[in-house]
């Protein structure tokens, strides 16, 4: 599987900006939405769109919502210039003639080496319709796109039955609400779907977008930031420096004379990017005097962080007491001993 | 539907990770291995994995960052 940055998530930039952005963030492809600022369009100037490279990612989707469009020679055109599958998002008739009229289509992009795609969200009837058109050609030259929405309740309901009824011909799947957004997605069947797709062995592209243009603030910072928060990154806006508090241990006061003078470290990790999870805990950890507590609030159970102490300071350096467990909050006092 | 069993952790919500890559785990046959996609070193990952599936997985690295780090986790 091949993750993509979709251009809804910076509407405004150009193929230049997406590529730089993806190259920041690891992502090796990208899905451009017709009519966004990357220039690649029908009748543009979009001669350097053609083959990516590891720091040019490749185009992989060109999405659109104009059926005319998609079923054009001017997209079949776009397709072989830029190497882009052609997905169409729109609902299409089932008549004989607009059948006809895909599949055709759909041979033209295979006899080009290029793809046509069609898009259903997470309804299992619709997969399925666009399933039985996609078998009417023997060579199964049409793919399928999946708009896997989690803020739609069936995609955490029928995901099984929406990649069953998709099979092999799912090329596509884009995930709105992704990225910078991860965790406002929290049980709604993200983590079941990519699962689900790892185990059906998915080898098509999986594209990152936003869930409404609303968020583009939070997706222009995402892209733009090499650095996450929680590293002491220069202009990142928070800094480890901010979600780390010192604190008297007030409520330990009166019962314990031992406890009164332990300092104690309070550390969120809820709003720090996961990839920065692990140095920051461990730095706030190794900068706790012996008797220092670390009360850390995770949103996730931070086990792996027992093993991890248990595992490079020994069991006996340190303490682990559950304040909270769950199921959307966790607290735990880490006691350092040595 | 030909590629190899790869879970990319990158795109799910923290608190589902892990359970999404247990779940991967426990569905995987002896002998069979799946790649780990991430952002990070899953380094405390791996050290639960010592602790809870003793002597019962493999951890290969395949890539070793600075933006992309993928494990293959065998089940043994």
């Amino acid at each position: 599987m091949e993750l993509a940055l979709s251009s809804a998530a910076a509407p405004g930039a150009t193929l230049a900006v997406l590529r730089a952005a993806c190259a920041r963030r690891g992502l090796p492809a990208l899905e451009l939405v017709a009519g966004d600022g990357h220039g690649v369009g029908p009748d543009a100037g979009d001669a350097d769109a053609g083959a990516g490279t590891p720091a040019a990612p490749r185009i992989a989707v060109y999405r659109t919502e104009d059926a005319a469009e998609a079923l054009s020679g001017a997209a079949l055109a776009i397709a072989v210039r830029t190497g882009a599958a052609i997905a169409l998002v729109a609902e299409v008739g089932d008549d004989e003639a607009t059948s006809a009229a895909i599949l055709a289509t759909a041979r033209r992009h295979a006899a080009a080496g290029t793809r046509l795609l069609l898009t259903h969200g997470s309804d299992p009837a619709a997969a399925r319709r666009l399933r039985r058109l996609a078998e009417a050609d023997p060579a199964g030259a049409l793919g399928l796109a999946w708009d896997a929405d989690p803020e739609d309740p069936r995609l955490l309901q029928h995901a099984a039955e929406v990649l069953e009824a998709a099979g092999p011909h799912l090329c596509h799947v884009r995930l709105t609400g992704a990225g910078p957004e991860a965790t406002r997605q929290e049980g709604r069947g993200v983590g079941a779907l990519l699962r689900r797709l790892a185990l059906v062995r998915y080898d098509g592209t999986l594209a990152l977008a936003p869930s409404s243009p609303a968020y583009h603030y939070i997706w222009s910072a995402w892209l733009s930031r090499r650095r996450g928060w929680g590293c002491g990154s220069a202009g990142g806006g928070q800094t480890t420096t901010d979600l780390v508090r010192l604190e008297a241990d007030d409520a330990a006061a009166g019962d314990d004379p031992a406890a009164t003078a332990a300092p104690r470290t309070a550390l969120d990790i809820r709003p720090v990017e996961p990839r920065f999870r692990f140095e920051t805990i461990m730095g706030a950890y190794e900068a706790l005097p012996a008797g220092g507590i670390l009360d850390l609030t995770v949103d996730h159970d931070p086990r792996c962080m027992y093993y991890t102490l248990r595992a490079t300071r020994g069991e006996a350096a340190f303490g682990f007491d559950y304040l909270e467990s769950g199921p959307d909050v966790w607290r735990v006092e880490v006691r350092r001993r040595a | 539907m030909n590629g190899p069993i790869e879970l990319d952790v990158r795109v799910i919500p923290p608190r589902e990770k892990h359970p999404a890559i247990f779940d991967t785990f426990d569905a995987l046959a002896p002998g069979e291995s799946f790649v780990l996609v991430n952002d990070h070193d899953p380094m405390p990952l791996r050290y639960q994995f010592e602790a809870e599936q003793t002597g019962r997985f493999g951890w290969e690295y395949l890539e070793q960052g600075p933006l992309v780090w993928r494990v293959a986790i065998s089940k043994v």
